[in-house]
């Protein structure tokens, strides 16, 4: 008892996540100033309508919940996760109904005081719901039903948020679900079968989309997604038996779509090794990154663009750590829901990451995914420190019989 | 607890997101590095402004304006920005034929319309243009600074080859030299022009998705459709918003690029023809166009060409960044001022010159010479008062002008200059000592033979026997200066050429290096240095050459070389270098640098020169120029006729005439030369020099010293015959047509005084009309 109780307190806190998160956290709050500082400072806004401001109030609430989560053992907490789970679902059918409209999508929930975002929760409820049902005993997962069970659990609110539309934050759900599968000892054959199962299905949906002509598309993306996506892949916009006008047209509107993508790319390519300077970047000040998405999505084009290579490639650092430390955590977990949580929570993180850096330097579409603790907005931040302060959970009670 | 299958699950878990770092580094090393996109990225914001400069304004002593340059515009239009759209063409023709249409031009929208219309040419290859900043390099390649250490730079205008074969008529031009305030307003016109098209897509202009029924009926209403079901509105919605978005930007478009002004610099010459051999002309170099720039202007002849980097400025620079068309002043990096060129002053006066443009014209048509050239220079300073030729030309309509009439003959046409060289030859033999003007010399009745080479003859008529070596040079005798010229050395006679400048350029322009491309070369603005054709290398000419060239043949002499040797023997012997500019001044009126007259050499003695401006006065008085004189100055002068030659054969009809004299003798103040190239038999006129020319030359030399003000010619001292008698004024100028008597009178009274008094004080107060009365 003695010897745990120092064991604990010598080996509670997770030194490197926290310093990483803290790392992470400064850059944020630094590069949130630098895409919005000077265009808020001419707009005469009070110092406590910056935009950095309030990313640092939200840092701050955020790691006060992370903390608060602390105080209560991770298994404990998921005995309510089927509620949570339920709660989540719930408020994402409530969002298509009582939702607020921004930027063309109906994502959000106005609570008054503040805007929320459910998908965001939804994630996080699903997460933990997951790991509970995961952390049975081996051998019951053997079985197809269980299996089923499992993906339709995922799938539920997959779909609800894919509805809204939000496709990037919907497909963040699959890989977290597939590793916590992979990492619980679900059968590699279920795991294989329906990773070639989904790869089929959705290269038949891109080979549908971009290719087919309008009767044969059965599936209806959205037109703005589809768009993204023949952007992606570099297609003409224009059907192959459209007349000159029509090519023109449609080269035109490709111009457009490819513009925040364009402009990324040349932000992160003007950057060079070592970056123009902290707040000297051009894009970004001389409004060629979009303004509204500058200080968000692509929040790590101004940094590449300031801070080039190096800062680039410190903040992969940072996030390397976190990833590093979550599967340590993971590794020295006391039991199978924590492993299995741990696993979820790193794959959720590192899915956004990879995702988000992925559209900023053209590796992966553009989906409006946000790069945790750097992108300001005030349920993302959260989200990020409280999936931080489950691993820190998990690793305070680890020896916690 | 853990067991080995959790243990590879992690790891591969591990692997798997350390993979996904590796993929997302990886990719960071490539578009950080290896291969930057767009690594200009930071230069597409970059504005480099070029800000055009002025060429300098050309002066006159007197202050007159004889070369301006207004920046004005010339509006090109791109058709293929136009579009093929009818309608859209005939708005803008409309707008164009409404501001710039008028009786004159007979523009109007009928007549614009195809030339807004896009052509398509198939050609396999065209180019595309653009702009490329370069830096501006010194005398040893290196890069100029300025004063902000920052690297100075030049637009150039690149040009790639394409190989897009749909050509079209990208830029055309409607209109050049059109006011700049005038396209401001076109412009400003133009960005508010409303295209009839407009208002049949104003219901798509509202996002309708989740707008009221009422709206909508009110929608339909305004644009005068029929509110059908809301749904059905939605669904045309978006295409309604994507065609009206581009319709708008090209629309937007066509106001914006369609049409643009592209500066020019139009150089002026407000005076016309007057002094246009000496200002020279300019030409629009547009080998090398400049986008927002106006070609360059490069002077081709003239001062223009002496004068072109002075005249020249530079442009300036703004260096800026800009944003969705808005500069962004806070960025602002550079700006460097246009440095407009300098203005320079000529020795030039309007006055005279306008005087000689007369006189020229007037000789032109009296004696219609093949061409006809006048110089006015002052002696002590060597300054070009005037000069001008005919044929002449306007240049401000430089297309009507002949190339010939281009020419400023006085200083790029040497011919032979026959008997005004004998100036050099009496020169020369007065300065060695070998000959004094009372020296008697036998003319041989008008023919004889050196003993070498061909027979020197005098012309018909004029044979002299034994006679002064001053009334040998007013008679203008060839035998007597063959004589004389062979009593000299060769190389004492080719010095006292060279002492006289006869054999090198007179340097009126600076002597510039042109060069380029390795190749450099010295250009003298077309200056002709003459030359002897036979002379040998060693510097020795036969003696049938040295006589010939004793009366002035075998020798080609530019007008500016005769009318300085005489202008330096009317300045004590002292030769000056032809000055044409003043000074050079900034536009603001500063003087930056001041032409001093410069003394090329002490040609000939103080008392040669004396000597030579009494036999040349002999020459007005009892010679072949008494036509010359005048009632109020003494001249003194020389004329020449020298047989033409055409294929080395001399031509017994065509004749190149000249006058050269200066006044007043006794202390000089014009010189003045006129040459008829050519001159017709006409009426009283004849081809000899004193008669063909002396006439212009009087009527320049009067009005000229009217306008200089000049202090008449003191009367001459009283003689045994003379009297003093008062008389009118105006009847003595009522004398003047009755030269032979009032020539006689000073003849004699020259003869009486060999000595000579020019440079005298007169030794008393006598009226000077008491020396043309009758006796």
């Amino acid at each position: 008892m003695l010897t745990e109780a120092i064991n604990r307190r010598e080996r509670g806190i997770e030194w490197p996540l926290w310093l990483a998160v803290f790392g992470l956290m400064a850059v944020g709050a630094a590069f949130i100033y630098s895409a919005t500082g000077s265009r808020e400072a001419a707009r005469g806004a009070a110092w406590y309508d910056y935009t950095a401001v309030r990313q640092i109030a939200f840092y701050s609430v955020g790691f006060g919940l992370a903390v608060a989560l602390c105080l209560v053992e991770y298994g404990r907490l998921a005995r309510w996760s089927l509620l949570a789970y339920w709660v989540g679902i719930l408020l994402l059918v409530a969002v298509p109904l009582f939702g607020v409209d921004r930027l063309g999508a109906r994502r959000w929930i106005d609570f008054g005081l503040i805007q929320f975002q459910p998908s965001e929760f939804a994630k996080l409820s699903f997460l933990f719901a997951l790991a509970n049902f995961l952390a049975r005993p081996v051998g019951e997962l053997a079985s197809p039903a269980l299996f089923l069970k499992a993906l339709g659990m995922a799938l539920l609110p997959f779909v609800l948020i894919l509805k809204q539309p939000d496709l990037g934050s919907a497909l963040v759900i699959m890989p977290v679900a597939l590793s916590m599968m992979f990492v619980a000892g679900v059968p590699h054959r279920f795991i294989l079968k329906f990773l070639a199962g989904s790869s089929l299905i959705v290269a038949l949906v891109l080979v549908d989309v971009l290719f087919a002509s309008q009767r044969w598309q059965f599936i209806k993306l959205k037109e703005y997604q589809r768009q993204r996506l023949l952007v992606y892949f570099d297609l003409d916009f224009a059907p192959r038996s459209a007349t000159d006008l029509e090519r023109r047209l449609a080269g035109e509107l490709k111009q457009q779509k490819q513009y925040n993508v364009e402009q990324a790319l040349i932000s992160v390519g003007s950057g060079g090794l070592t970056g123009v300077g902290w707040r000297q970047g051009k894009q970004g000040a001389l409004g060629y990154l979009p303004r509204a998405v500058a200080h968000n999505d692509f929040i790590f084009s101004v940094l590449a663009e300031e801070k080039g290579f190096t800062g680039a490639i410190v903040v992969l650092f940072l996030y390397g750590t976190v990833c590093v430390a979550g599967i340590r955590i993971a590794g020295q977990a006391r039991d199978r829901l924590g492993r299995i949580l741990a696993a979820g929570v790193v794959t959720l993180l590192f899915t956004h990451v990879f995702v988000n850096i992925g559209m900023n330097i053209r590796l992966m579409p553009v989906t409006g995914i946000p790069l945790p603790l750097l992108s300001a907005g005030g349920t993302s931040v959260l989200c990020s420190l409280v999936a931080i302060g489950i691993l820190q959970n998990i690793h305070l009670y680890r020896r916690h019989y | 607890m853990h067991t080995a299958s959790t243990h590879r699950r992690l790891s591969a878990f591990a692997a798997a997101f350390a993979m996904g770092f590796a993929v997302l580094a990886v990719r960071l090393v490539y578009v950080h590095v290896i291969q930057p996109h767009n690594p200009e990225a930071g230069e597409d914001t970059v504005d480099h402004i070029a800000r055009p400069a002025r060429r300098g304004n050309l002066l006159s002593a007197d202050e007159k304006v004889l070369a301006w340059s207004e920046s004005l515009v010339s509006i090109q239009v791109d058709p293929v920005v136009l579009g093929t759209n009818l309608s859209r063409i005939r708005t803008v023709a409309e707008l164009i034929a409404q501001e710039f249409g008028n009786a004159t031009n007979q523009v109007t929208a009928g007549s614009l319309v195809p030339l807004l219309t896009p052509r398509t040419e198939t050609r396999r290859w065209s180019t595309v243009t653009t702009n490329r900043f370069e830096p501006i390099l010194d005398a040893r390649k290196r890069p100029r600074l300025d004063t902000a250490g920052q690297p100075l730079v030049r637009p150039v205008l690149v040009t790639n080859w394409n190989s897009n074969p749909n050509f079209t008529n990208r830029a055309v031009v409607l209109f050049s030299n059109v006011p700049p305030a005038d396209w401001n307003r076109f412009r400003s016109n133009l960005l508010k022009l409303k295209f009839p098209e407009q208002p049949i897509l104003l219901g798509a202009l509202t996002n309708l998705r989740h707008s009221r029924p009422s709206v909508v009926r009110r929608l339909a209403a305004a644009v005068g459709r029929e509110a059908g079901p809301v749904r059905e509105w939605q669904a045309q919605n978006r295409e309604l918003n994507e065609a009206l978005k581009l319709q708008r930007s090209e629309l937007n478009e066509i106001r914006r690029t369609a049409l643009v002004a592209q500066p020019v610099e139009v150089r002026l010459y407000p005076h016309g023809s007057l002094a246009s051999h000496v200002l020279g002309y300019t030409t629009n170099d547009d080998r090398h166009p400049r986008l927002s720039l106006p070609n360059p202007i490069l002077g081709a002849t003239g001062v223009e060409h002496m004068l072109d980097e002075e005249l020249t400025g530079s442009p300036g620079l703004l260096v800026t960044h800009a944003a969705k068309g808005r500069e962004l002043v806070r960025l602002r990096e550079r700006d460097v001022p246009a440095q407009d060129g300098l203005s320079a002053q000529l020795t030039i006066d309007t006055r005279i010159q306008a005087v000689l443009e007369d006189a020229l014209d007037k000789g032109y048509a009296e004696i219609s010479p093949k061409a006809l050239i006048a110089i006015v220079v002052r002696p002590a300073t060597g300054e070009i008062l005037a000069m001008g030729n005919r044929p002449t030309y306007d240049p401000n309509q430089l297309r009507l002008a002949s190339v010939d009439a281009r020419w400023n003959l006085a200083i790029t046409a040497p011919t032979e200059p026959g008997s005004t060289f004998k100036i050099c030859t009496y020169a020369t033999a007065i300065e060695l000592g070998k000959l004094s003007l009372d020296q008697m010399i036998n003319c041989e009745g008008g023919h004889w033979n050196p003993g070498v080479g061909r027979p020197v003859n005098d012309v018909e008529g004029h044979g002299m026997g034994l006679v002064a070596a001053e009334d040998a040079f007013a008679k203008s005798s060839n035998v007597a200066a063959a004589k004389i010229g062979l009593g000299m050395s060769t190389n004492e006679f080719v010095h006292g050429m060279e002492q006289l400048g006869f054999l090198h350029r007179s340097g009126i322009f600076y002597r510039r290096r042109i060069g380029g491309q390795g190749v450099e070369t010295d250009d003298w603005g077309g200056e002709n240095s003459g030359a002897i054709p036979g002379l040998m290398r060693d510097g020795r000419i036969g003696t049938e050459l040295q006589g010939r060239l004793s009366f002035g043949y075998g020798l080609y002499v530019t007008p500016l070389q005769t009318a300085m040797a005489v202008a330096a023997l009317a300045n004590n012997g002292t030769l000056m270098k032809p000055l044409l500019v003043r000074e050079l001044r900034t536009p603001e009126g500063r003087v930056v640098k001041r032409f001093e007259p410069t003394v090329a050499r002490q040609a000939v003695s103080a008392a040669t020169a004396r000597e030579m401006l009494r036999a040349m006065r002999h020459v007005v008085t009892s010679g072949t120029g008494k036509l010359t004189a005048l009632a109020d100055y003494e001249v003194a002068g020389k004329t020449g006729t020298a047989h033409k030659q055409f294929n080395g054969q001399q031509s017994n009809d065509k004749y190149i005439s000249t006058f050269v004299g200066v006044l007043p003798v006794e202390k000089p103040e014009l010189c003045i030369l006129v040459l008829a190239d050519e001159p017709l038999k006409r009426g009283a006129t004849s081809h000899f020099g004193g008669k063909a020319c002396g006439p212009i030359f009087t009527n320049i030399a009067v009005r000229a010293a009217g306008i200089l003000a000049l202090r008449p010619s003191p009367p001459p001292e009283p003689t045994e015959g003379g009297k003093q008698a008062d008389a009118d004024p105006r009847a003595s100028k009522d004398e003047r047509s009755t030269a032979g008597n009032r020539d006689l009178a000073i003849d004699r009274e020259v003869t009486s005084r060999p000595a000579g008094r020019s440079g005298l004080p007169p030794t008393a107060a006598v009226p000077r009309e008491a020396r043309y009365l009758k006796r």
